[in-house]
């Protein structure tokens, strides 16, 4: 295919798809910023493909999201972790009183502060829905891993939202 | 693995990506990468070159530069033409379900029978799904236990069908009243509020009308962006055009994807008190479809309507809220 010719496939990817792709990457990386970061580091890979991709694009762009944050996108710069926190914890913008809001709102920053690994299962199994199979299949890792890694992460969610767990779980998980 | 804990978790993620702000020019994306690829190459170039330190320089700015935050002009105007939009996709395909909440000393009613036989001081929220001229209504006492059930069929433009079941005293009562007028229509600024009747979470019909009167007429502009139940929402308040008497304050929030409302919080003047509604907007499964209908339990007594019942008021039915100030904080 031509270099124009990809071009306008991946905007048409990107006018179609990329809204969900984006929104995905932000769950990811844990914030609109790093989402949007991913998503292009993900672009940037499909760009450089020197052959044509097999199968989808967005199937290929998926599975590079999926591994970009499992292996730790960004590993080296710890200090982007950090700022997750810091950030995790400021008070939100407008004071809210309703306690579902506060248990949510602590499940995102609890997700934020699991390994990318963590992450990335819990996203793919409680956001895109995917089997274990599946993202066995997708991380390049056996089903088993798969089901420990998302234990793992859950139990540690759990743990860390625990204080809210006693509130309003009921009209929450609606 | 606690289902409960999974499902909370799903939530959370789904509300969480809902409000996940979409750049304008998402598909500039994949130029800028590609243009961030070259600005990368030319820089290690010219690193390997005699220009080492301008070139790292410039590495350092072509891989630091993240994307553009751009956000859409959040103008009433754009609101109003994005509020058709929205609610002709999102809110003729989603129950809508609202949980509402007072302050301790606000009182609650439940319309359309309007008798102080259905006011509840003391009550700690509500809950109200509706969809498709259905529509139940649960008010939870301060135990957090289920005290009354309320269930209304309205499909015809003539009767609306009741079924009012009292979980405390286990009985139940199933009429039907006659319809009156429904809602309003916002033709014209003459009218300038809708009036509290127009934000029953029965009203969903009719919230582009609402929401688009409401601009139009200059009684209420936009005041920027706030996270509102997870969703970076947008803020709409009220220009002091027309005040609602004895409100203070009564501030909209809409979800800047479906512009759909997100929450809704009037404070009253004079004694403060609060009122406020959650709202969320959900699938048509058949679990969700189940809860527009009241659970009348096992063993329950039905009871025969009531003797007198009023006529209906003018607003359209559903949970509304009297602003009566109970004396002392109870």
């Amino acid at each position: 295919m031509s270099q124009s010719g990809a071009s306008d496939q991946l905007r048409r990817l990107l006018a179609n798809r990329g809204p969900e792709l984006l929104r995905t990457a932000v769950l990811l990386a844990g914030s609109q910023q790093d989402g949007e970061d991913l998503l292009q580091a993900a672009l940037e890979r499909l760009v450089r493909q020197r052959r044509p991709v097999d199968g989808s694009p967005e199937a290929y762009l998926r599975r590079t999201l999926y591994n970009l944050a499992a292996d730790g996108w960004r590993r080296s710069a710890a200090w982007q972790r950090k700022l997750a926190l810091v950030r995790a914890s400021q008070p939100a913008e407008t004071p809210d009183i309703t306690a579902a809001v506060d248990l949510r709102d602590a499940l995102i920053g609890s997700l934020r502060q699991l390994p990318a690994r963590q992450r990335a299962v819990i996203v793919l199994r409680y956001w895109e829905q995917l089997t274990e199979a599946e993202i066995a299949q997708a991380l390049g890792c056996s089903e088993g891993t798969v089901k420990t890694t998302a234990s793992r992460g859950m139990k540690r969610m759990r743990e860390l939202v625990g204080p809210w767990l006693t509130t309003d779980a009921d009209v929450a998980g609606r | 693995m606690d289902t409960e804990f999974e499902n909370l978790v799903t939530v959370s993620l789904r509300r969480h990506a809902a409000a996940v702000v979409i750049p304008p020019d998402l598909t500039g994306m994949a130029d800028r990468a590609r243009k961030r690829r070259r600005q990368r190459h030319l820089a290690f170039s010219s690193v390997l070159g005699a220009g080492a330190a301008a070139g790292t320089a410039a590495a350092i700015v072509a891989m630091s530069a993240g994307p553009q935050q751009m956000l859409p002009s959040h103008t009433a105007a754009y609101v109003v033409s994005r509020t058709e939009d929205a609610l002709a996709s999102s809110a003729a395909s989603s129950i809508q379900y609202v949980r509402v909440r007072w302050s301790n000393n606000t009182s609650v009613d439940i319309q359309p029978v309007q008798s102080d036989d259905f006011v509840f001081p003391g009550l700690r929220y509500a809950t109200n799904w509706y969809y498709g001229g259905t529509w139940q209504t649960g008010v939870y006492g301060a135990d957090g236990k289920l005290a009354d059930g309320l269930e209304v069929i309205d499909r015809t433009s003539r009767t609306i069908s009741l079924a009012l079941v009292d979980y405390q005293g286990k009985t139940w009562q199933q009429f039907t009243v006659a319809a009156t007028q429904r809602g309003a229509s916002w033709q014209g600024c003459a009218r300038a509020w809708p009036g509290l009747g127009g934000f029953t979470p029965s009203a969903s019909a009719s919230w582009a009308e609402q929401v688009r009167h409401l601009l139009d007429c200059g009684l209420y502009a936009v005041a920027g962006r706030q996270i509102v139940d997870g969703v970076n929402a947008i803020e709409l308040v009220p220009t002091g055009a027309d005040r609602m008497p004895g409100v203070l304050r009564a501030t909209i929030w809409v979800n800047p994807s479906t512009y759909l409302p997100v929450r809704i919080l009037i404070v009253t003047s004079g004694p403060r008190t609060w009122l406020q509604y959650d709202f969320r907007w959900l699938p048509l499964s058949p679990a969700n479809l189940a809860k527009l209908h009241v659970q009348i339990p096992a063993g329950f007594r039905q009871e025969g309507p009531p003797q007198v019942i009023p006529p209906p008021p003018a607003r359209a039915p559903g949970l509304h809220h009297t602003i009566a100030t109970v004396p002392g904080p109870r």
